[in-house]
Parts: C-alpha cells; sequence; structure tokens
C-alpha cells in the first residue's frame, strides 16, 4: 500500500476511535480524492477504529457516551464512502433480529450490540425494547433470519427468553436460526439450559461468538 | 414491636446515638418491588394509591420488623410531570414509553413550574402515605423516601441515548438541564423533609456500569451536591444516596456528594468500600437481592449475611445490613423471613465477631 494511502486509512481508524467526527469525514474525502477503494476505506479504516474502541470499552477505557460517539463518527464516514461503492453483486448479508424482551425497557446495552453487529456488517433488525415474545418470531419468519439476539437486564423477565424459543420450536423453525442471549443477569448456562446457541458478556464478544456460530454450520452465511 | 425484637427501631436508634447499648444493630431490607404480594395484589395496585402504599409498608413492618421504611417515588417523576408517556405494568414500575423531549437543541421550554409539588401526583400521594403511616406506627419506625438524582432525571426528560451521546457532546446543554433538575429535585425534597421524612437520592442512570469516573465528576458529582447542600441548608438532615451497578471507581466521589449515607450494590465489594470512604459516610448494603434474596435459600442469603457483617461491621462511620437495590416483585417471601432470621442472629448486641469469622 501507498504510505499516502496508508496515511488516510490510518486516520479513518483513529478518526472514529477517538471520537473525532470530523477528521473522519475529512480523512473519508480524501480517500474518495485519492481514488482509495471505498470498501477497503470502509473495512480497513473505519470499521478498524470501531473496533479498536470496542477493546478500549472491554478494557473500561471507553463506556458508553464514548462508544456513542465513535459511532456517530462512523456513521458520519460511512455517509461519505457508501455513495461511491461500486454496486457488484454483494455476497448477501447475514440478517439478525435484535430486541430486549417484553417487560424490560433498559435497552443501552441492547443498542451497543445492534451497533457493533452493524459495524461488522451484519443487516440488524431492531425490534426496540419491552418486545412481546411472539413478535421475535414473527420477525424472524417474515425476515428469514438467521441469527435472532435477544437481550434482557431483569431476572424476572429472562423466562420469556425461553418462551421465545419453545414458539421457535413450534412454529417449526428452530433450525433455521441461530438464538443468542445476553444481558446483566444471564450466563453461559443459562443460555445453554433454555436452549439458546450462544451467549456472550458484551458486545465485542457477541460479535466473535455469532461469527462462530454461524460459521460453524455446514452452509456458509457470514458476511 | 416485632416479636422478635426488644426495641422498636425508634427505641434503638435513640439508644445508638447516645451510645447505650441496644438489642441489636440497625438491619434494613430494600423491599418496594414484594409490596403487592404483601397485600395480595398486584405491584401496579400496591402504588395506586396513598392507602395502598402506606398498606404495603406498615405490613412490611409488621412481617419482617427491620428499621426502616420506604415509601417508593419514582425515578421518572419529573418525567411524568412534565408530560412522558408512560406504561403501566401489572407487575412492576412504569416505564416511559415517550420522553417529553426528544434532543437537547431546544431547552427553553423547561418551566420548574410544570415539575412542582403542586403537580405531581406521586410525590402528593407520598406526604399522604407517609401520614398515614405516622399516625399508625411514626413512634415506632422512621420513613425515608428516594428522589431521583440528577443524571437519571435528566435523562428520563430527553432520554438515555440523547443525554449519554450529550454529555461529550453537548456539555453546556446537559448543564443546563442538570441545573433544572437539580433545582426541581430540590423544590420537591422541601416538601418532603417539611412531611419530616428522610431523603435520599438514587441515580441508576449515573452508574459505574454506564459513564466514567470523569463523567461522573464533571456532571453527577457538582449537582448532587447542589441538591445535599440546599437540603441540608432547608434543614439539618441527613441525607442517603444510592447509585446502583458497579460503583467501584465512583466510591470516593460519591462520598464527596456530601451525603451521610450510601447504600452500596451487590457488585461492589464491602472491604474496598470500607476501607476508602468508610471514615466518611455511613455504608449500607449488599446483599445480592436477585441472585440471593429472590432466587437464593435460606444458607445462600445466610452466608451472604454473614460476609457483609465479616466485611462491615466495624466500619467508621457505621453500617447498616441492607440489600444491594431493590427486591424484585416475585421475591419469594419466605426468602425474606430467612434474610430478617440471620440479620438478627448476626446483628445482636454485643456484636461478637465470632460469629461471622
Ligand atoms: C441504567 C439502568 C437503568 C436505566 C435504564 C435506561 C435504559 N434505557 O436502558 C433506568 C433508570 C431507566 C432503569 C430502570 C429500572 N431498572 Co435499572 N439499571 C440500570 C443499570 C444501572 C445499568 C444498566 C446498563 O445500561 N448498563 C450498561 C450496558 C452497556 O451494559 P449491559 O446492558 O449489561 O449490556 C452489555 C452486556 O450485557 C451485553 N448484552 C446486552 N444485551 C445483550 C444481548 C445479547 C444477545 C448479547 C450476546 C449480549 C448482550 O452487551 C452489552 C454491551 O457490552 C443496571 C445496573 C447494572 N449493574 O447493570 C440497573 C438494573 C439493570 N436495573 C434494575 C431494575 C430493578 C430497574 C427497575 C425495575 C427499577 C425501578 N424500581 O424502577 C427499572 C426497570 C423498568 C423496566 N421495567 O424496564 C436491576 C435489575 C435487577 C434484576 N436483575 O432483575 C439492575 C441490575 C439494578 C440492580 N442492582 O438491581 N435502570
Amino acid at each position: 500500500m501507498e504510505e499516502k494511502e496508508k496515511q488516510i486509512i490510518c486516520r479513518l481508524a483513529s478518526g472514529v476511535k477517538n471520537m473525532d467526527e470530523k477528521m473522519t469525514v475529512e480523512a473519508a474525502n480524501e480517500a474518495l480524492v485519492n481514488h482509495i477503494d471505498p470498501t477497503q476505506a470502509i473495512n480497513n479504516g473505519l470499521l478498524a477504529g470501531m473496533n479498536q474502541a470496542g477493546l478500549l470499552y472491554e478494557t473500561e477505557e471507553y463506556f458508553v457516551p464514548e462508544l456513542l460517539l465513535c459511532s456517530d463518527a462512523l456513521y458520519a464516514g460511512l455517509d461519505v464512502l457508501t455513495p461511491h461503492i461500486k454496486s457488484v453483486a454483494s455476497k448477501a448479508r447475514t440478517r439478525m433480529v435484535i430486541g430486549v424482551v417484553q417487560g424490560d425497557t433498559h435497552d443501552i446495552g441492547k443498542n451497543l450490540v445492534k451497533l457493533m453487529f452493524e459495524t461488522s456488517g451484519f443487516d440488524v433488525l431492531d425490534l426496540g425494547r419491552d418486545v412481546p415474545l411472539n413478535a421475535f418470531v414473527d420477525k424472524v419468519k417474515e425476515v428469514q433470519a438467521q441469527l435472532l439476539c435477544m437481550s434482557t437486564l431483569m431476572s424476572t423477565t429472562m423466562d420469556g427468553m425461553a418462551r421465545v424459543i419453545e414458539k421457535l420450536e413450534q412454529e417449526g423453525i428452530r433450525n433455521t436460526v441461530r438464538v443468542m442471549v445476553g444481558g446483566g443477569p444471564l450466563n453461559q448456562s443459562f443460555a445453554h439450559k433454555i436452549g439458546a446457541d450462544g451467549y456472550a458478556k458484551d458486545a465485542i464478544e457477541a460479535v466473535r461468538t455469532a461469527r462462530q456460530l454461524l460459521t460453524s454450520g455446514t452452509e456458509d452465511i457470514l458476511p | 414491636m416485632h416479636k422478635d425484637d426488644q426495641m422498636t427501631p425508634k427505641e434503638r436508634s435513640t439508644a445508638l446515638a447516645m451510645g447505650k447499648t441496644v438489642d441489636r444493630m440497625p438491619v434494613s431490607v430494600i423491599c418496594l418491588g414484594p409490596a403487592g404480594q404483601l397485600l395480595n395484589m398486584s405491584y401496579r395496585e400496591a402504588y395506586a394509591s396513598a392507602e395502598n402504599r402506606a398498606a404495603n409498608q406498615i405490613k412490611a413492618y409488621e412481617l419482617f420488623g427491620f428499621d426502616i421504611l420506604n415509601l417508593i417515588y419514582s425515578l421518572h417523576a419529573l418525567a411524568i410531570s412534565m408530560g412522558a408517556r408512560i406504561e403501566e405494568p401489572d407487575e412492576g414500575p412504569a416505564i416511559i414509553v415517550e420522553h417529553p423531549l426528544s434532543s437537547l437543541d431546544d431547552l427553553s421550554m423547561l418551566n420548574l413550574e410544570d415539575v412542582s409539588f403542586k403537580r405531581d401526583t406521586i410525590a402528593r400521594m407520598v406526604v399522604e402515605a407517609h401520614k398515614i403511616i405516622e399516625d399508625k406506627i411514626g413512634v415506632e419506625i422512621g420513613v425515608e423516601t428516594s428522589l431521583p438524582g440528577p443524571i437519571t432525571a435528566a435523562a428520563g426528560i430527553v432520554g438515555p441515548a440523547v443525554f449519554l451521546n450529550g454529555l461529550l457532546k453537548k456539555p453546556e446543554k446537559v448543564h443546563q438541564l442538570l441545573e433544572f433538575c437539580s433545582d426541581a429535585i430540590i423544590n420537591i425534597a422541601r416538601h418532603f423533609i417539611d412531611a419530616n421524612l428522610q431523603v435520599g437520592l438514587a441515580d441508576p442512570m449515573a452508574s459505574g456500569s454506564v459513564i466514567s469516573k470523569t463523567l461522573y465528576d464533571t456532571f453527577a458529582l457538582p449537582y448532587t451536591q447542589k441538591i445535599v447542600n440546599a437540603c441540608k441548608a432547608y434543614k439539618a438532615v441527613g441525607v442517603g444516596y444510592h447509585v446502583c451497578g458497579n460503583t467501584t471507581k465512583l466510591l470516593e466521589s460519591m462520598a464527596q456528594t456530601g451525603v451521610d449515607g450510601i447504600g452500596i450494590d451487590n457488585l461492589v465489594d464491602m472491604a474496598a468500600a470500607k476501607e476508602r470512604i468508610g471514615h466518611k459516610v455511613a455504608l449500607a448494603g449488599n446483599v445480592p437481592p436477585v441472585d440471593l434474596v429472590c432466587y437464593g435459600n435460606a444458607q445462600t442469603i445466610d452466608f451472604s449475611i454473614k460476609e457483609c457483617f465479616r466485611k462491615t461491621w466495624d466500619s467508621p462511620k457505621g453500617y447498616t445490613l441492607t440489600t444491594g437495590c431493590d427486591l424484585p416483585v416475585n421475591t419469594p417471601i419466605e426468602n425474606i423471613y430467612a434474610y430478617m432470621k440471620s440479620a438478627r442472629y448476626y446483628a445482636k448486641y454485643p456484636i461478637d465477631p465470632e460469629r461471622f469469622n
């Protein structure tokens, strides 16, 4: 890679990581002027920066507000770059459905999980918070989602997740979708008990786990 | 007086204040979630009127005999007074469906009149409920109530996502909103103090699980200090404080707010809390409400209470055993009995550290 190109990619990444929207947008425009492939700029620049921010969150250097700002910078950069991606028949992206189960309105964590999936190239359908159990099943069916993520921070609403999985079974679509659960009171053994495929303790790990789950099947449905 | 005690909570605290001997140390449980169960009705009904609010706390005192009652107010009070759209589930506190403001850009409509005591139905219910309790058992036990802390109140008005984003992007706007919230909280707190309620602040959104220490120090600390100072200037009262979740890195800052006592949630080690801030404030905590009191059994509860006492019984400014946070709605009542049984055992005077070693 050319020195100049390297530099621009590097600034894209640090713009996102350092919550610097202005720098990110400038670097994105420079990338276009210098004919850097926008897909490269997104992957090696913007998304790499978001990944670094995620690592800072894991080590408690960043908290929720910082990650939200990184994502603002990321989206500002994407706004500049995405219109210039030549639409070659791109590989289908993994469709996933996410939401906070009924009775619970804690959605800060869910929003971070959603963000990390989006920035990892997943096609995310967000049902929001306090989501009726049937709505999860209906949506998975409707969009033929490959991944379902359910979140809750309250132990009083955890059981709703088990009921969603039961409903998926009743509808005969349990085998078509990988189910991941997460949130404060949950752990791996709870996930196992209710028959979920995966659990993760934070948003960064969630994406890693999802990738593993999706590749462990026969067909490759990764983005 | 509860059958298992020799003194009423008020006799106990008066004796302790005078350095006299007591039957046991004060103990507490945050018993707001199970209110409906105590009255054989839904959570929603148990909080629907001043009469029911009083009845559930009187019942809790009768059954368990802990040392302080708590008349729940609402974390969302300001937002509700300002016309937030809420949903009230049968089994749990109100949920904000639509926040009164959707951005921080235009704060010109903020008006203290809209969030005054007069407009605040829940605050008025709390004061009324307190009158009922005072009449019935006021000689025996005191009542406290928790106001929302500034961060939680502000996030309720614009919504958590907009608020958290604003902390870094629009700090002046956030300060303006926090100024407003703290003024509103002070106004309501004065009414509670006039009614002879003990006051505290609860600020779950200021949790170390959500924001960094730097942001806490910049945004939570000054406005919390302001509220605490105003309460104390109004009348010589003690002020309590609770922040949910993991506040380990915030402990010193929380003590700096000027409050007299801090309720520590179960993600924090009580030994660390004692060592770092026990010489500055009274401590309360921190039996895990969900994992142990709700989903545990008599043994696990006993183990946890013993550990709390072992770590904190000699905290320099005082210690009260309590739960880390509120008990879930569906907490089995037997488990609260089990909690009180162990609590009475370890709290018995004279304290013998051998009991919990
Ligand atoms: C902030 C907060 C609030 C805010 C919520 C604002 C919002 N819109 O989200 C407010 C003040 C409104 C609130 C209200 C209440 N709260 Co609250 N709240 C918290 C607090 C302090 C922090 C939660 C948080 O945002 N953490 C930061 C985020 C980033 O972390 P996270 O959510 O865990 O998410 C991460 C991981 O879990 C994971 N993850 C999350 N979801 C998923 C999903 C998948 C698939 C995967 C793989 C991973 C994953 O990745 C995320 C990012 O890394 C916690 C304390 C705590 N220790 O968690 C209490 C807590 C969750 N609240 C609690 C309670 C009881 C309540 C109330 C009932 C209180 C009341 N009496 O009014 C109400 C609930 C109303 C309702 N029905 O929803 C309890 C729940 C107890 C329990 N286990 O049942 C807690 C644990 C406090 C306590 N110690 O008791 N709360």
